[in-house]
């Protein structure tokens, strides 16, 4: 499968008036046309914003890409013109983002918001473009397509608006779409329909997805690879299946650990110990450092990505070849300290 | 690069304490304070306002005349290294009629706040805080007041009262404190709503209590916006009255009655307007831009 | 719909009510009477026209006849000039003053909203600043000053136009200058910080992420939403052109409303006073809530049912 999306080496800072933030720090990775790529961490580990730089919507100032290349098929994206961006957004790539009530023009008609997308990337007119706005609202499957042409988002409910921005994005077919957090301000019963739909049009049309969360279970249930990322860097990249039963690295264990499970009924909660990491000050080793309870003399430097299985690479040291842990990784499963 | 032996030693992070892990965060008021300092204009307005309230106190005593004294030889001077605005029709002293003028602005400007500050403060924030039908009489009473422009009833008021500066004094405190009464129930409405206004009220805290402890302490953000940017309605209401005859009477000097005289003069001698024209909006201008830093830095979605 | 505006209409009609009222009680109760001028008249004329105008009926019955008379439209006669009416005088002069009205208005909203929003898209660079500075004078110096400075430079100094009096479309330029002044900053100020408030908004971030131009986005997806606050403004704002008009009339010597209200104080003449008074807020409430439907057309959001609540 050929690659369609290629982001190298791309570093994100934020200027604020209390310093300045490295948001994201020296990211790679890729997706493959047709494939569901997964991205999670907590709030602040950089997700949204690889997202929006992507798409070269981060607002500059305060944010400033300070490094990186992304590439879309063949062409560079990070060398185009404001007006030549215009072109891909929305057409070759689009974006979902998490709350609709507030990511929907308030004042003007549903109707409008998907035809206008025909209008400009089309150059349709506006009685052809709203036909093609209810051709997209029903594929969505919203009850009603010609009624809600007319209507205006706050008299959609949380799930039909989802569904809106989804037809949205998908109006003019594009390659990629980017889903930041696209079922966190929804019910439960609301998600897994979200995500059904996602998953139809993946692989119905072959578009690429990249779900942006920070819950497991909703990645676990739509992607085929995974990535972990926390205080801006990736560290942990695997296939879905690898990462949920085989983590890697210790973060991400405590991540799959905290889910509360029904039949481990007198476990309590578990929680990661410690504090986010304060991104004014990275510590110079590595980031989860301060947090792990794996942590050895050699953590106090860098580790890079290295490999620990199939297309499974891990941010950590317990996989270097000398780490007497090496094994146990392999084979799945860190010891419980 | 070859590991040292005891690389792969288990050895935990050393656990910072808390404080020193945390991002250091800045009050709410500190922050807006340093905000503020960064604002050019606003540090200029109130620089500006801090020197006008002290000529205007101490002022009239070193200049050597009185608003009143008329040395009608002088009269119509330019302005010269003995009267440094010049003089009026009357040989008056410009520099001292303008500073007395600053006198009557700022006690109204001082009235205006004063107002705003207890009628209006009060009266929204019981408005707000009681809700349901109270606040709902409270507000249709405001609403139907508000329908008029305040300055057609200020004016109608000295109609009444004859001018003087106490009955400028009455006919604002009737009227003024509309708009502060309305912000301060918005801001009263929206924090009743949070959560520590539901603790004060389960511990036994009376209303009053909650009120002037918790509500009103939380909206002074705004309180101290409008009642900034109310000064300079206030002085340009008293220029304005003056203007058309209807304030402070002659030989006092309000820079509305020198701005009168003044138009009168603009042909031959358009110093004697200028001053009090530059008083007014200086003055006004400060404020104006004191408000303005202010409602900037008290804004917490410009907090980054 | 035809309920809110049925509530609206008591609404209005409550406050005029009240206006008439007190302001009916102000005017009497300045002492003394309208004839208690200056001009010395020998009792017996002055007892005539005390007669003539019902001075000496019990209070209520005054207030009654002017409440009846009123409601069919006659604001009575002018105490000070004879032989007209208040409606007279209202009819001659208010389209003097509508005609400066009206050009205020339209420059204030043709460089008004232009101004905040370039002020707006250029946030915190120069064309900010100078809009901002620009704005804040606007504010800051009164109309009447205003008008004195632009009389000195444009018809004093430069002779480039007339000072005074209204002939001709030379006459309007400096007084519908001066009058502008501050409805134009005004409006500018509000359409910056609507604008700001919006482009910050999530929406504005799905616009950019849907590959629209800056164009599109800004006049159909910001402009609507910025401009509801603009919309809230225009009331106070025509008030403000009403006020504005009766200093910059006088300075002017332009025959309109605003500057026989002005004479009509100075002459203590009360007919006119009161009826100029429930004239003008006729109009305000009127414009108000004309305003407040234009508000609901904008915003889709705001149901008419709801009663009005923060």
């Amino acid at each position: 499968m050929p690659v369609l999306l290629e982001v190298r080496d791309l570093s994100v800072t934020f200027h604020t008036y209390a310093g300045t933030v490295l948001a994201v720090n020296n990211v790679n990775f890729s997706i493959n046309q047709g494939e569901t790529l997964g991205i999670v961490g907590e709030s602040g580990c950089g997700k949204s914003a690889t997202a929006q730089a992507i798409m070269g919507i981060l607002p500059q100032p305060p944010a400033e890409v300070i490094n990186g290349h992304i590439y879309l098929n063949t062409t560079e994206l990070t060398a185009l013109s404001e007006k030549e961006l215009q072109q891909i957004r929305g057409k070759k790539i689009s974006m979902i983002f998490q709350d609709p009530m507030t990511a929907l023009n308030p004042v003007l008609t549903i109707g409008l918001q998907i035809a206008e997308m025909f209008m400009q990337h089309q150059h349709l007119a506006h009685q052809d473009a709203l036909r093609l706005a209810e051709k997209a609202l029903q594929s969505v499957d919203i009850p009603a397509p010609k009624a809600r042409l007319e209507q205006y988002p706050h008299q959609l409910s949380g799930g039909m608006r989802q569904r809106v921005m989804i037809a949205m994005a998908l109006a003019c077919q594009p390659q990629l779409i980017i889903a930041d957090e696209p079922t966190t301000a929804l019910d439960v019963t609301i998600q897994a329909q979200i995500i059904d739909l996602l998953r139809s049009k993946n692989q119905n049309s072959g578009t690429s997805i990249i779900l942006i969360s920070h819950d497991l279970g909703v990645i676990a249930s739509l992607c085929q690879r995974v990535l972990i990322m926390y205080a801006g860097e990736i560290i942990e990249s695997a296939q879905a299946i690898d990462l949920y039963h085989k983590p890697a690295h210790p973060y991400t264990y405590g991540l799959l650990q905290s889910v509360p499970r029904p039949d481990r009924k007198n476990q309590g909660l578990l929680s990661i110990a410690g504090q986010p990491p304060n991104l004014f000050s990275i510590p110079s080793g590595c980031s989860f450092g301060p947090r792990c309870p794996y942590a050895m003399e050699i953590c106090r430097q860098k580790p890079a990505l290295l490999p620990i299985g199939e297309q499974h690479f891990t941010r950590c040291w317990l996989a270097h070849p000398g780490s007497p842990n090496r094994q146990k990784l392999l084979q799945g499963g860190l010891l419980i300290k | 690069m070859k590991p040292t032996p005891t690389a792969f030693h288990s050895t935990p992070f050393p656990q910072e304490p808390l404080s020193t892990s945390l991002a250091t965060g800045t009050s709410y008021w500190q922050d807006a304070w340093r905000r503020l300092r960064n604002n050019k204009l606003a540090l200029a307005g109130l620089i500006f306002i801090l020197l006008i309230t002290l000529a205007a106190i101490a002022g009239p005593y070193f200049s050597g005349y009185s608003y009143a004294d008329q040395d009608l030889p002088e009269a119509n001077q330019p302005p010269s290294s003995v009267h440094w605005f010049g003089t009026d029709n009357l040989g008056r002293d410009l520099l001292t009629r303008v500073l007395y003028g600053a006198r009557i602005s700022l006690s109204i400007g001082v009235a205006a706040s004063f107002i705003n500050l207890t009628v209006g403060v009060l009266y929204g924030g019981i408005a707000g805080y009681a809700g349901g039908r109270i606040d709902n009489i409270m507000m249709r009473i405001v609403d139907i007041l508000y329908g008029i422009p305040l300055l057609l009833y200020i004016i109608l008021l000295m109609v009444v009262l004859g001018p003087g500066l106490l009955n400028i004094f009455l006919a604002l405190g009737l009227v003024y404190w509309l708009g502060m009464a309305r912000i301060v129930r918005g801001q009263i409405l929206a924090i009743k709503k949070q959560e520590y206004v539901l603790a004060a009220r389960l511990t036994g805290a009376s209303p009053a209590r909650i009120l002037m402890r918790h509500l009103i302490p939380n909206s002074i953000g705004p309180i101290l916006i409008t009642t900034t940017l109310a000064i300079p309605e206030a002085i340009f209401t008293e220029a304005f009255l003056s203007f058309i005859g209807l304030g402070v009477s002659a030989p006092m000097a309000s820079w509305g009655v020198l701005a009168s005289e003044g138009v009168v003069s603009l042909r031959s001698y358009p110093f004697q307007l200028l001053y009090p024209a530059l008083a007014i909006s200086i003055t006004m201008l400060s404020f104006n831009f004191l408000g303005d830093g202010l409602r900037d830095s008290l804004d917490p979605r410009m907090r980054k | 719909m035809i309920h809110y505006l049925i509530n609206r209409l008591a609404s209005m009609l409550l406050v005029l009510f009240v206006i008439v009222t007190a302001t009916f009680l102000l005017m009497h109760a300045i002492p003394g009477g309208p004839f208690t001028t200056e001009k010395n008249l020998p009792e017996a004329i002055q007892k005539n026209m005390e007669e003539r105008y019902h001075l000496n009926d019990p209070l209520w019955k005054q207030y009654a006849d002017y409440l009846a008379h009123a409601a069919t439209g006659d604001l009575g006669p002018s105490f000070k000039y004879e032989n007209r009416s208040v409606n007279d005088l209202i009819r001659e002069s208010f389209p003097v003053s509508a005609e400066l009205g009206a050009i205020a208005i339209f420059w204030a909203v043709c460089l008004g909203i232009p101004a905040g929003i370039i002020a707006a898209v250029y946030h915190n660079r120069w064309p900010d600043y100078i809009a901002m500075f620009l704005t804040t004078i606007g504010i800051s110096v009164p109309g009447f000053i205003l008008a004195a400075l632009l009389i000195f430079v444009f018809a004093l100094q430069l002779d480039w136009l007339p000072a005074a009096l209204w002939e001709g479309p030379s006459s309007t330029v400096l007084p519908a200058l001066a009058l502008t002044g501050l409805p134009t900053a005004f409006i500018a100020r509000l359409t910056r910080s609507g604008m700001m408030e919006v482009l910050n908004q999530d929406y504005i971030r799905t616009a950019r992420a849907k590959g629209l131009s800056q164009y599109t986005i800004l006049t159909r997806h910001a402009l609507k939403n910025a401009l509801i606050p603009v919309v809230t403004y225009l009331g106070p704002l025509i008030a403000g052109i009403l006020t504005g008009s009766f200093v910059i009339e006088t300075i002017f010597a332009i025959p309109g409303l605003g500057r026989h209200f002005v004479t009509s104080i100075y002459n203590r003449d009360y007919t006119v006073i009161l009826g100029i008074t429930i004239f003008y807020s006729a109009l305000l409430v009127t414009l108000n809530l004309l305003v407040d439907i234009a508000y609901v057309l904008l915003d889709p959001r705001i149901k008419l049912s709801e009663g009005k609540d923060d």
